[in-house]
C-alpha cells in the first residue's frame, strides 16, 4: 500500500494549479463573511491574484506527459494551453464585470467565487484522462455556469435562461453518463487509454455504438453543437452579458478540450497499431465531419435573421464550434494544433465582440441591432474596435481570425477525403461575412435615431477593449511563435 | 436468481422513463424527477457492473461520487426553480416564455 500512498504524494505538487484555485475560492467567500473586507474589489482582487498564482503554477510544472493520481488527469502540454486560456478568460471577465451593468454589485463576491470554480472545473476538463474525472469536471463547469447565469435574481429573464440551461444541460450529463456506464460495462475499465483495447474485445456492437454515442452527445452538448446547441441563443441572451461572454469561450474551450482527448485516447487507434476493434474507427471520424458540417451551416444560417447583438454573437458561436469540429476530424497533431490555435484566436476575439457589446450596454440599455445605428459617429473608438473584432470572427486578413482558419483549412485539406469539407466551410465562411457586415453596416452608414443616448464608456473597459484588440491585429501578422508553442504543446 | 440481465433491463426501463418525463413533463419539478431517473439509471448499471461483470470497486465508487454530484446539481435547480416561482409565479416551464426557443 506504500506505494500507492507514495503515488498520490507525489501527484500533489502537480495538482497545484487547480489546489490554488480551490484555495482562492474558499478565500473570496470566508473574505465576504467579514464586515472589513465585503467589498467587490476584495472579491476581485483575491480572484485575479489566485488565477495570476494558479497560472503561474501552470506555468512553472516540469514539460512532459505525466498522469497523476492513478490516470485520473494528464498534466500535459496540451492541458497546459487550455488551463492558460481558461485562467485568461476568467480574468478578463471578471475585470469586465467589475464595471457593467448587468452585474449585482451585491453579490459580486458570490460571482468571482463562482467563476473561479468554472475555471477549476476547466482546469481539470482539459487534464482528464478517466470517464470519473471527466464527468466530475463536467459537472463542476455545469453548475457554476447555471448560478453565474441565474445571478440576476429580480430578473425573470436571468431565471429563465437558468432553468432552460439546467434542464438541458443536466439531461445531457445524464445522457453521457449512462454512456459512460456503457462503455464501463463493455470494457471493464474507465481509463482513456484503455477503452479502445476493451472494446475490441467485447462483442455487442449496439451497446457499443450507443456507449460511444451518448458519451459524445455529452460532450458536443458543452461545446454547443448541433443537435444540442438549442440552448444556446436563450442562455446567451437571457444571462447577464458578461455571463453570456464567459459562457461563449470559457466551457468550450474546455469541451473542446475534453474533446480532443476523449477522441484521441478513446477512440482514434495510431495507424498500424495492432488492435483490431469490434467497431469501424471511419465512423466516428464520419459523424464529427457530419456534425461540424450541420453546426457551421446551421449556425451561421440561423445568425441571419437575428435582430439582437447577443443572440446574433450566440448563433456565430455555433457556427465556430462547427469550425473548430472540422480540425479535430482530422485528429493527427496538426489537426489538434490547428484547433487550439484557433481556441486561442476565438477566445480573444469572442471575448472582444461580447466585451463592446457589455461597454455599450451601460448607456444604450439595449442589445438590439438597430440601437447600434450611428456608432460610427456618436463612439469612434468603439466602433473601429469591434469592426476588428467581427472582421477577425469573419476570418479577414490580416486578424488573427484569418490566420486561424488558414490553419483549420489547411488542417482538414491535409485529411484524406475531406476537401468537401472545406468546400463548406469556405462557403459558410462568406455567410458569415454577410451577417457581420449588418452590424458594420448600422454602425457605419445608418444615421442614428432621433435621441440616440450618448455613448459613455468605461475607462477599464476601454483598456480592456485595446489589451483584446492588440492581439487580435498583432497575431494576425506575426503569428509564428504562438504556433510554435502551441504545436510544441503537443497532443492529448 | 437475479442476475445482471435483470439489471441492466430495469435501468433500461428507467432511463426511458426519465427521458419520457423530460420530453413530455411542463413542470419544472416533474422535469427534473425525470433527470434524476436518467441519472439513477446510469449508477444502477455501473453498480452492476462492478458486480457482476468486473468484480472491481470503481464502478461502484463512480455510482457514489454522481449521487454526490446530482445531489449538488438538484439543490442548485431547485433554488433556480424557487427563483423563477418568485418571479412569475409558476414553475410551468412552458409559460416561462420570454426567450424564444
Amino acid at each position: 500500500m506504500d506505494s500507492i500512498q507514495d503515488h498520490i504524494i507525489s501527484s500533489v505538487h502537480a495538482f497545484a494549479p487547480e489546489g490554488v484555485l480551490a484555495a482562492t475560492l474558499l478565500l473570496i467567500i470566508v473574505a465576504d463573511l467579514l464586515p472589513a473586507t465585503s467589498r467587490p474589489g476584495v472579491s476581485l482582487g483575491l480572484a485575479l491574484g489566485g488565477l495570476a498564482a494558479s497560472a503561474a503554477a501552470v506555468v512553472r510544472l516540469p514539460a512532459g506527459e505525466t498522469l497523476i493520481f492513478a490516470g485520473m488527469l494528464a498534466t500535459d502540454g496540451f492541458a497546459a494551453t487550455f488551463k492558460l486560456v481558461a485562467a485568461a478568460v476568467a480574468a478578463v471577465v471578471l475585470v469586465v464585470s467589475y464595471r457593467a451593468t448587468d452585474v449585482d454589485r451585491e453579490h459580486f463576491a458570490e460571482y468571482c467565487a463562482m467563476a473561479v470554480a468554472l475555471s477549476m472545473g476547466a482546469y481539470v476538463m482539459a487534464a482528464a484522462a478517466n470517464l470519473l474525472s471527466m464527468f466530475l469536471a463536467f459537472e463542476l463547469v455545469s453548475m457554476s455556469s447555471y448560478i453565474l447565469t441565474a445571478h440576476l435574481k429580480e430578473d425573470s429573464k436571468s431565471s429563465e435562461a437558468a432553468l432552460k440551461y439546467v434542464v438541458f444541460s443536466a439531461s445531457s450529463s445524464a445522457v453521457m453518463l449512462y454512456g459512460m456506464s456503457l462503455v464501463y460495462g463493455l470494457t471493464g475499465t474507465l481509463v482513456l487509454q484503455s477503452i479502445m483495447p476493451g472494446l475490441a474485445h467485447s462483442t455487442a456492437p449496439l451497446a457499443q455504438s450507443v456507449g460511444v454515442l451518448f458519451i459524445l452527445a455529452g460532450l458536443t452538448y458543452k461545446i454547443a453543437a448541433v443537435p444540442y446547441h438549442f440552448w444556446c441563443p436563450d442562455v446567451y441572451e437571457g444571462a447577464p452579458a458578461p455571463v453570456a461572454a464567459f459562457l461563449s469561450v470559457g466551457p468550450k474551450a474546455a469541451g473542446m478540450a475534453m474533446l480532443a482527448r476523449f477522441l484521441n485516447e478513446a477512440l482514434f487507434l495510431p495507424p498500424g497499431s495492432p488492435i483490431r476493434a469490434g467497431i469501424d474507427f471511419g465512423n466516428w471520424q464520419t459523424a464529427i465531419v457530419l456534425v461540424s458540417a450541420v453546426t457551421m451551416t446551421l449556425g451561421n444560417l440561423s445568425a441571419l435573421r437575428q435582430t439582437n447583438v447577443k443572440r446574433l454573437l450566440a448563433y456565430s458561436s455555433i457556427a465556430h464550434a462547427g469550425y473548430m469540429l472540422m480540425a479535430l476530424a482530422v485528429i493527427r497533431p496538426f489537426g489538434v494544433a490547428a484547433m487550439t490555435f484557433y481556441v486561442v484566436a476565438y477566445a480573444i476575439m469572442n471575448l472582444g465582440a461580447f466585451l463592446v457589446v457589455i461597454a455599450l450596454g451601460k448607456s444604450m440599455r439595449s442589445e438590439e441591432l438597430d440601437s447600434y445605428a450611428g456608432l460610427g459617429a456618436r463612439a469612434p473608438v468603439v466602433a473601429v474596435l469591434m469592426a476588428i473584432f467581427l472582421f477577425s470572427l469573419a476570418g479577414m486578413p490580416p486578424t488573427m481570425g484569418f490566420i486561424g482558419k488558414l490553419y483549420l483549412f489547411w488542417a482538414v485539406l491535409e485529411g484524406r477525403g475531406l476537401a468537401w469539407l472545406a468546400v463548406v466551410a469556405a462557403l459558410n465562411t462568406v455567410i458569415a461575412l454577410y451577417y457581420y457586415a449588418r452590424i458594420l453596416r448600422q454602425m457605419f452608414f445608418l444615421p442614428a435615431r432621433e435621441g440616440a443616448a450618448e455613448i459613455r464608456v468605461e475607462p477599464i473597459h476601454y483598456v480592456v477593449l485595446f489589451l483584446l484588440a492588440i492581439p487580435t491585429l498583432v497575431l494576425g501578422v506575426y503569428w509564428g511563435p504562438l504556433w510554435g508553442a502551441i504545436s510544441a504543446a503537443g497532443t492529448p | 436468481m437475479v442476475q445482471l440481465p435483470h439489471f441492466l433491463t430495469v435501468s433500461a426501463l428507467l432511463f426511458a422513463a426519465g427521458v419520457f418525463a423530460v420530453v413530455t413533463r411542463r413542470n419544472a419539478v416533474a422535469l427534473l424527477m425525470g433527470v434524476e431517473l436518467m441519472l439513477n439509471a446510469a449508477n444502477l448499471n455501473f453498480a452492476a457492473f462492478s458486480r457482476f461483470s468486473h468484480n472491481a470497486l470503481d464502478g461502484q465508487i463512480f455510482a457514489m461520487l454522481s449521487i454526490v454530484t446530482a445531489a449538488a446539481e438538484v439543490a442548485v435547480a431547485l433554488a433556480i426553480v424557487l427563483n423563477i416561482y418568485r418571479n412569475i409565479e409558476t414553475i410551468d416551464a412552458d409559460r416561462a416564455g420570454d426567450l424564444r426557443g
